[in-house]
């Protein structure tokens, strides 16, 4: 209770501030905009649709993306695992990648899908696999043998024993990994459409800087911080706990 | 149930085998060693015996397993050896270890720690191949894992991601069964470890005891051909431990499985088996059997059993003082006694001779 006061009057008091700021008349609007004139675009966006519209866009593309950066890292992971073969080459390979910007894939992704959608979504790509590979890979090797083993003895083996037993012994860590990757697949995702001008959220940011209409900048960067707390929350978040619980990893 | 028991007795290089008749079931003659009386058992049993003999060398030349009055034995394990390289050269593990199990039979092995007996089991349970030798289960040679020789580890190895019903549902549901006949043939084994109550549990909620009752729930769910436990109870309390024999007794006399149990512990070989097989240490190979006849369900603390236990360990203790002699001290053993004997004399000369 005492944290969630502390953190009212934090807000209040930023707010309070940014506004005083604001009167201050310091600097002018179009450098910084009043908190009233954010949440009035905040609204209006709203209202109008053209904040729907790019956040529906935003979120079709990252699902697509991050979509197949699971199941392609998944894979991958797995590979890389338990093949020797693939952990010696591959191996390697994606943790030199992974020091890789994922934004630094923009001028071959360009020059691979041209200026549209599926450059976006191959930057969304590469900002999550690697995560995901590596996540994957590191869970699939801290699989007690022991599960193994007694998942053969009770006849499991091929494409059965990973997806009953490896898959699901290594899960903390891929979810650990996925989260990761969310993270980057969203950073990934607003490079990308800030610099490929084709709608989504990023786009309109760019709207807003080229009309000089900073509070429209600031509205979309809330926009931007409020479905990544709730992509965090709803989903990773629930998602660990439950794993926690169940793994027996929570204390009382 | 009395049944003929073979078992293939070493005397020196050569393979005997022992034909005998109905074990006589009598609560004097309650344990038997397999020892020199039991050769003169089968001396006086005559020609065909040998026939037997040369009938199974055969057999074992044409890498077969052969039937036992029409029936084929359970397990057969037949020559089999393994070694490990080590830092010190190869270690030898198993030794031309040659042993049978007749179906419904419970047999203990029991040795030193590092005697090979685990790596026995594995080997019969398919997880680890033999350096030679081959391991059969009724007519057929083992080849990799399988459902039909279900292990029960030490550790309960339940799979944390699924609740209790759910890991004993676990090798119903890769066999193949409907989602309403899984949980109906696991809540039925679940019943018989007497942990219904704990179905929807996580596996984390569960004592050890509990989650080794799990584990034996899951391994008879499966219906096997044969249950391999695998020191099961060790990591338990002794109290728990006592309410585990005393189920799993009960649990065979229900199900008749053939188990296969290996343990260090003797007082719990003579608890739970019908017949008890010593290994040696370095190389493993099989020292002696004994056959347990005591009515069951037996206690560990019963006067009978702590008599049988006693006349074990006097077999066990000299591989156990040879455990021993290798562990605490490695500068001991008999290869450094030689080599310390042979260049002892030239250093005690320079300060003796003064």
């Amino acid at each position: 209770m005492q944290s969630i006061l502390k953190r009212t009057i934090f807000y209040i008091l930023f707010i309070g501030i940014w506004e005083g700021l604001f009167r201050l008349c310091i600097w002018p609007e179009y450098v910084l905009p009043s908190p009233v004139s954010v949440f009035k675009t905040l609204i209006y966006g709203f209202k109008n649709h053209t904040f729907l519209i790019g956040i529906a866009i935003s979120m079709k593309r990252i699902a697509i993306g991050y979509g197949i950066s699971i199941v392609v890292g998944i894979f991958l992971g797995l590979l890389i695992g338990r093949v020797r073969l693939f952990e010696e080459t591959l191996g390697s390979f994606f943790t030199g990648l992974q020091t890789l910007p994922t934004i630094c894939w923009l001028p071959l992704s360009l020059l691979w899908f041209g200026l549209n959608d599926r450059a976006i979504i191959f930057l969304v790509f590469m900002g999550a696999v690697l995560s995901i590979t590596i996540a994957t890979d590191a869970g699939v090797k801290s699989v007690p043998s022991l599960y193994i083993r007694a998942a053969k003895t009770m006849g499991a083996k091929g494409w059965r024993l990973y997806l009953e037993v490896i898959i699901p012994a290594a899960l903390p860590h891929i979810i650990t990994g996925m989260k990761q990757g969310w993270s980057f697949a969203w950073r990934s995702l607003m490079a990308g459409e800030l610099l490929i001008v084709c709608l989504g959220l990023g786009h309109l940011m760019m709207i807003g800087r080229e009309l000089n209409d900073m509070s429209q900048v600031i509205a979309v960067m809330i926009v931007i911080i409020i479905i990544g707390i709730l992509v965090d929350r709803l989903f990773f978040v629930k998602v660990e706990q439950r794993i926690r619980e169940r793994w027996g990893l929570v204390k009382g | 149930m009395l049944k003929n028991i073979n078992v293939f007795y070493q005397v020196g290089a050569k393979h005997l085998l022992l034909k005998m008749g109905a074990f006589p079931y009598s609560t004097k003659q309650m344990l038997r060693p397999y020892d020199k009386e039991v050769l003169k058992v089968s001396e006086s049993a005559g020609i065909e015996n040998l026939v037997d003999i040369d009938h199974v060398k055969a057999d074992n030349e044409q890498q077969k397993s052969h039937k036992v009055d029409g029936v084929w034995p359970k397990l057969r394990v037949q020559h089999i050896s393994k070694s490990f390289q080590s830092k010190n050269g190869r270690a030898y593990v198993l030794e031309d270890i040659n042993l049978e199990i007749q179906q419904g039979e419970f047999v203990c092995i029991v040795g030193p720690s590092g005697c090979g007996k685990t790596t026995l089991l594995n080997i019969v349970a398919g997880l680890e191949k033999a350096d030679s030798g081959d391991v059969w289960a009724d007519d057929h040679k083992i080849n990799g894992a399988g459902s039909d020789r279900v292990v029960i580890f030490q550790e309960a190895a339940l799979f944390p991601w699924l609740n209790v019903v759910k890991n004993v549902e676990f090798g119903l549901k890769l066999k193949g069964f409907n989602g309403k006949e899984r949980r109906n043939i696991a809540i039925e084994y679940l019943k018989m470890v007497h942990l219904s109550k704990f179905q929807h549990a996580q596996v984390h909620e569960l004592s050890g005891g509990m989650k080794q009752r799990v584990a034996i729930a899951r391994a008879l769910a499966m219906n096997p051909e044969m249950l391999l436990m695998d020191e099961p109870f060790s990591a338990l309390d002794a109290q728990t431990r006592w309410i585990l024999h005393y189920e799993l007794q009960n649990i065979w006399l229900k199900t008749r499985k053939t188990i296969l149990f290996v343990t260090h512990n003797i007082r719990e070989a003579v608890c739970l088996a019908d017949r008890i097989i010593i290994l040696s240490t370095t190389p493993g190979k099989i020292k002696k059997e004994f056959l347990v006849e005591l009515p069951r369900p037996r206690d560990d603390n019963d006067v009978n059993v702590a008599g049988y236990s006693t006349m074990i360990m006097k077999e066990l203790k000299a591989e156990i003082n040879k455990v021993m002699k290798c562990e605490m001290d490695a500068d001991s053993c008999v290869e450094c006694d030689i080599k310390c004997t042979t260049e002892g004399p030239a250093k005690t000369d320079i300060g003796g001779g003064i």
